[in-house]
C-alpha cells in the first residue's frame, strides 16, 4: 500500500501542506513590503532607533520580572 | 411671513446636516464608546470609590488628548484608504510590521479574555452563569458580524453604544450634591501626589488611550469607505465621541463617589464588586452598573476582536470588510470566530490565571501603545502620502507632546504593576 494513501500520512500531509502555504505566504508578505515606503529621513531614522532602545529596555524589565518570580517561588 | 420662510429653510438645512452626519456618524463615537469597555468601567469605579470626585477633572483632560490621536488615525485611513497595520507594513518594512501585528494580536486577544471576565462578572450579578453568557454573548456577536452590511452591523453597535448612557440615570436617581461634584472639576490634588493617586492617573490613561483603537478606528473608517471629503464629518464624530467618553466616565466616578467613596478611600476590585455592595442599599443603581459593566464588556469584545481580523486582513490579503459575506471572506470570520471562542472558553477553564491576564494586558499594551503613536504621527508627517491633510506644525506640537506624555506614564504605569514596592513611600 502506498503510504501516501494512509491516514496518517495524509493527515501528516495536509499539515505540511498547510504550514508550507504559511511559510509561503509570509515570505510573499515580507517580499511585497521589503522596501519600506518611507524616505529614512534622520528623524525617522533617530525615532526607530530609540522605539527599538525602548523595546529592549521593556524585554530586559519583563525577563527580571520572570527570573525574581521563577528564582522566588 | 419672511420670519416663517427663514425659519422653515433653517430647519431644511439642519435636517439635511443632521441626516448626513447620521449616515457618516460611526467609527469615532463607537471607538470612543468602546474605550469605556470593562476595564475602562472597573478603572473608573475604582477610582470614584478612592478618590470620591477630586480626579474627575483628570478624566475630562483625557477626553481632548484621546480625541487628538483618533483624529489623526481618521485621517490617514480616509486619505490612503489603508488600516494602520498595513500602512506599517508599508511604510517600515517586515520587522515593525510583524512586531505591530503579532503584538497587536496577542494584546487583543488578552484582552478580549479581560471583557469576557467582565461580562461574566456583570451577569453573574443576576444568577447568570458564566457558561450562559459566554455562550450568549457568542452567538450574539457571530449574529451581528454575519448579516453582511457594515451599515447594520455599525447601527446595532451604536444602539448598544446608547446602552452605555446607562450610568447618567442611574446617579440623577441618587439626587446627587451638584455643588460638591462641581468641586471635582477644579485640578487639585487634595492630599498632594501620593503614589496612589499617581497609579490611578496613570490607569486611567492606560484604559482611555488603548492600542486597539488606533488600529479599529482607521480599519473602520476604510471598511466605511470614507474619503478626504468626509474628514470634517469624520472628525466631528470623533468630538462627539471624545465627549461621550468623558461623560460616561465622570458619571460612573459621581456614582462610585456617592456611594462608595468615603474617607481614607475605599478598595474595590472590580465593578461588579461595586455593583453588587450598591445592590444592597440601591438596588436599581446596582442593576444599572452591572448591565452597564455586561454593555461596556460587549462593546469593547466586539471592536477589539474586529480590530484583530481587521489588521490581519490588510495583511494577508484576505477579504476583510463586514459587507463581505461570510463566504466571500471565510478567512477574515474564521479568525474573527476563532478568536471569540478561544477567550470565551479560557474564561470558562476553572483556575485559569484571570487576575494576572487583567493585569498582564496593560503591560503588554506599553509595548505596542508607544510604536502605534510613533508611526501614526511619522505617517501623519508624509506629504507625498497625506498631501494637503499631513499634519500641521500645530498638530505637530500638540500631537507630540500627547505621545511623550502617553508613552512615560504607561511606561510608569506598566512599572507599577510589575514592580508595585517601587511605588510605595
Amino acid at each position: 500500500m502506498n503510504p501516501d494513501e494512509e491516514p496518517y500520512f495524509q493527515e501528516r500531509g495536509l499539515l505540511r501542506r498547510t504550514i508550507d502555504g504559511w511559510k509561503a505566504k509570509v515570505g510573499e508578505i515580507n517580499e511585497k513590503y521589503k522596501e519600506p515606503r518611507l524616505k529614512m529621513t534622520p528623524l525617522i531614522r533617530y525615532s526607530l532607533l530609540i522605539l527599538r532602545l525602548y523595546l529592549i529596555m521593556l524585554v530586559i524589565i519583563l525577563v527580571y520580572k520572570f527570573y525574581t518570580v521563577v528564582s522566588f517561588r | 411671513m419672511q420670519f416663517g420662510a427663514d425659519f422653515f429653510y433653517r430647519y431644511r438645512r439642519f435636517v439635511k446636516w443632521l441626516s448626513l452626519y447620521l449616515a457618516l456618524a460611526g467609527p469615532g463615537i463607537i471607538v470612543m464608546v468602546a474605550d469605556n469597555d470593562a476595564g475602562g468601567i472597573t478603572t473608573y469605579a475604582a477610582t470614584g470609590a478612592k478618590f470620591g470626585y477630586s480626579l474627575i477633572w483628570f478624566v475630562l483632560l483625557l477626553g481632548p488628548a484621546a480625541f487628538a490621536v483618533q483624529e489623526m488615525c481618521v485621517r490617514l485611513g480616509a486619505v490612503t484608504k489603508r488600516g494602520h497595520a498595513e500602512a506599517i507594513f508599508d511604510a517600515f518594512g517586515p520587522f515593525w510590521g510583524w512586531f505591530s501585528l503579532i503584538d497587536l494580536g496577542f494584546l487583543d486577544f488578552l484582552t478580549l479574555i479581560s471583557e469576557f471576565v467582565g461580562m461574566t462578572a456583570a451577569l453573574k450579578v443576576f444568577g447568570v452563569p458564566p457558561a450562559a453568557t459566554v455562550i450568549g454573548v457568542s452567538i450574539l456577536m457571530v449574529a451581528i458580524v454575519m448579516q453582511g452590511r457594515y451599515w447594520t452591523w455599525e447601527k446595532i453597535v451604536l444602539l448598544f453604544c446608547g446602552l452605555n448612557l446607562i450610568y447618567i440615570p442611574a446617579t440623577l436617581l441618587l439626587h446627587p450634591d451638584f455643588a460638591e461634584i462641581q468641586k471635582g472639576f477644579i485640578p487639585v490634588f487634595p492630599h498632594g501626589i501620593t503614589p496612589d493617586i499617581f497609579f490611578f492617573m496613570m490607569a486611567n490613561i492606560g484604559t482611555t488611550i488603548a492600542p486597539w483603537m488606533l488600529f479599529f478606528h482607521q480599519s473602520s473608517v476604510v471598511d466605511k469607505g470614507l474619503n478626504e471629503k468626509d474628514i470634517p464629518w469624520a472628525r466631528f464624530d470623533t468630538v462627539i465621541g471624545s465627549i461621550f467618553v468623558v461623560f460616561v466616565a465622570s458619571f460612573v466616578m459621581i456614582l462610585t463617589g456617592m456611594l462608595l467613596f468615603k474617607p481614607g478611600g475605599v478598595d474595590i476590585e472590580n465593578a461588579a464588586q461595586a455593583a453588587q455592595t450598591i445592590m444592597g442599599s440601591h438596588p436599581l443603581v446596582g442593576d444599572a452598573l452591572a448591565i452597564g459593566l455586561f454593555d461596556a464588556g460587549l462593546l469593547g469584545a466586539i471592536c477589539i476582536s474586529l480590530a484583530s481580523s481587521w489588521a490581519m486582513g490588510e495583511v494577508f490579503g484576505w477579504a476583510h470588510s463586514i459587507n463581505n459575506k461570510v463566504t466571500e471572506a471565510p478567512m477574515f470570520y474564521t479568525f474573527y470566530f476563532l478568536s471569540l471562542i478561544v477567550a470565551g472558553t479560557v474564561v470558562l477553564i476553572p483556575g485559569a490565571p484571570l487576575v494576572l491576564i487583567t493585569l498582564f494586558v496593560q503591560v503588554i499594551a506599553v509595548t505596542l501603545l508607544p510604536a502605534a503613536l510613533v508611526f501614526l504621527i511619522l505617517l501623519l508627517n508624509q506629504e507625498e502620502l497625506m498631501g494637503k491633510y499631513k499634519n500641521t506644525l500645530v498638530q505637530n506640537i500638540v500631537g507630540f507632546s500627547i505621545v511623550i506624555m502617553i508613552v512615560v506614564l504607561s511606561t510608569l504605569y506598566a512599572l507599577s504593576v510589575l514592580f508595585p514596592e517601587m511605588f510605595q513611600i
